[in-house]
């Protein structure tokens, strides 16, 4: 068990590494995720009610599009000089390199989440967010990755493989986002956050079934 | 294996013809008419049945996944193929057709019932399955990962039903609602089970010619390996 720790722990500090040398994941995806944050600027009605209404949806949305470019290349980066080859040779479990990628892809996705909120908030004169708001980013956030890297790794073998990621998974991962933006709007509309607990509970159901279908299906997935 | 179609399915294929026939004839003939929507109704018995043999034919294609991810056999993976294939034509045109029958009852070709909205999400789900195949050339690595991510979708439908469900529905529940407009006289009932059931053997009789020409195919791929081995 301790040993499955560290080969985590070891595998995410590679993957850091490699992001700190190259800037391919992280700083793409928050450069992508302003890009939109100011196109919507155009989009938007100037109306401050109207977009407070829809700042949820709206965010998630810069989420999930930004988060899409950091799944490709979460994955991506190992299929370059053939590393999953060696990854996978290496005596590490399968889960353990799972779990490494979605951590990973959390640790992105969550900390563009923190950036991309107040941004949001400040840019489109909407209510602060209140620190709740950070429990259902997290929970939201690791469905998404948890899934992501699942199906990342199913399209990366596949001959059109970016473009093949968001119509194999934005489908699926629906439900997860469907919860995560009504809490969300909820958060923002300055519902009390006792009577949101159901929703969260329902994050977290979605969080632990896409987790336990990473597990058991990454291993079958990447396997000769 | 034999290009001749089986004797079997050959009246298979026959005998669920004369049944659709037969079940036309009592839609349209032997069925009353509904006393509010009038002829429009009669799209119902299709598009129930339509609709049913999606569903289903989604949950054998996890079914067959389930079983081909444990014992590797091909058979599974041409049946969940197929399921998958036949079961998106079925939920298509049941979408088509509760649309065209929303549009007099309604009043609008679509609205954002929990029901309409799970069904279209499906249908995605399960033509990302078709392009996710096409995309793979290994026949090995195809096989599992489109089982997995065919039981990762059947997952995912249930999941999204009930994470839109709050939404207030205004779909009729047919069997066993409260819809006080939906109420069915005992004959529309039986004509509906009946319908669903013909169309029932009618997928069934697809089914087998599907996964026919899945075997076929396999079959062509081995003799072009074993042609190009003998080449080589």
């Amino acid at each position: 068990m301790k040993s499955t720790f560290q080969t985590i722990r070891a595998l995410i500090r590679k993957d850091m590494q490699i992001e700190s040398h190259t800037r391919e994941i992280f700083t793409v995806m928050l450069v992508f995720a302003l890009s939109i944050l100011f196109i919507l600027n155009f989009a938007l009605e100037q109306n401050v009610k109207v977009r407070t209404g829809s700042a949820a949806g709206l965010i998630w949305i810069i989420l999930i599009l930004a988060g899409q470019l950091g799944l490709n290349q979460i994955m991506g980066i190992e299929k370059q000089g053939n590393m999953i080859e060696a990854l996978l040779a290496s005596p590490v479990p399968r889960s353990a390199i799972y779990l490494s990628k979605t951590i990973s892809a959390f640790v992105f996705m969550f900390l563009m989440a923190l950036i991309i909120h107040p941004l949001y908030c400040i840019f489109y004169n909407v209510p602060m967010i209140s620190p709740d708001f950070i429990l259902v980013s997290a929970l939201g956030c690791w469905g998404y990755a948890a899934l992501g890297v699942l199906i990342s790794a199913m399209t990366i073998q596949t001959r059109t493989r970016d473009i093949l990621l968001p119509v194999l998974f934005y489908p699926l991962i629906i439900p997860l986002v469907v919860t995560t933006v009504k809490v969300t709007g909820s958060i923002l509309s300055g519902e009390n956050f006792s009577s949101l607990l159901s929703s969260l509970y329902q994050i977290l159901a979605f969080d632990v079934i896409f987790t336990a279908s990473g597990i058991l299906g990454f291993e079958l997935i990447v396997e000769d | 294996m034999n290009m001749q179609i089986p004797k079997k399915l050959k009246i298979l294929d026959w005998f669920s013809f004369f049944l659709i026939l037969f079940t036309c004839w009592l839609i349209f003939y032997k069925t009353p008419v509904e006393m509010n929507m009038g002829l429009v109704q009669k799209i119902f018995y299709f598009h129930v049945a339509y609709a049913w043999i999606g569903m289903v034919s989604f949950l054998v294609a996890a079914i067959s996944a389930i079983i081909f991810l444990r014992k590797g056999l091909f058979i599974y993976d041409a049946v969940t193929e197929s399921a998958v294939e036949i079961g998106l034509v079925f939920t298509l045109i049941a979408i088509i057709t509760g649309s065209i029958w929303a549009r007099p009852i309604w009043n609008t070709w679509w609205t954002w019932d929990p029901r309409l909205t799970t069904t279209s999400i499906m249908a995605l789900i399960y033509a990302g399955y078709l392009f996710l195949r096409g995309s793979l050339d290994n026949p090995e690595k195809r096989r599992k990962i489109t089982s997995i991510y065919s039981i990762i979708g059947c997952l995912s439908v249930p999941l999204t039903f009930f994470s839109i469900r709050g939404v207030r529905s205004i779909h009729p529940v047919v069997f066993g609602g409260d819809t006080p407009d939906f109420n069915m006289d005992s004959q529309m009932l039986r004509t509906m089970l009946i319908a669903i059931a013909v169309f029932s053997i009618f997928y069934i009789a697809v089914m087998w010619h599907r996964i026919r020409l899945a075997e076929l195919k396999e079959e062509i791929e081995q003799l072009k390996l074993t042609s190009e081995e003998d080449h080589d």
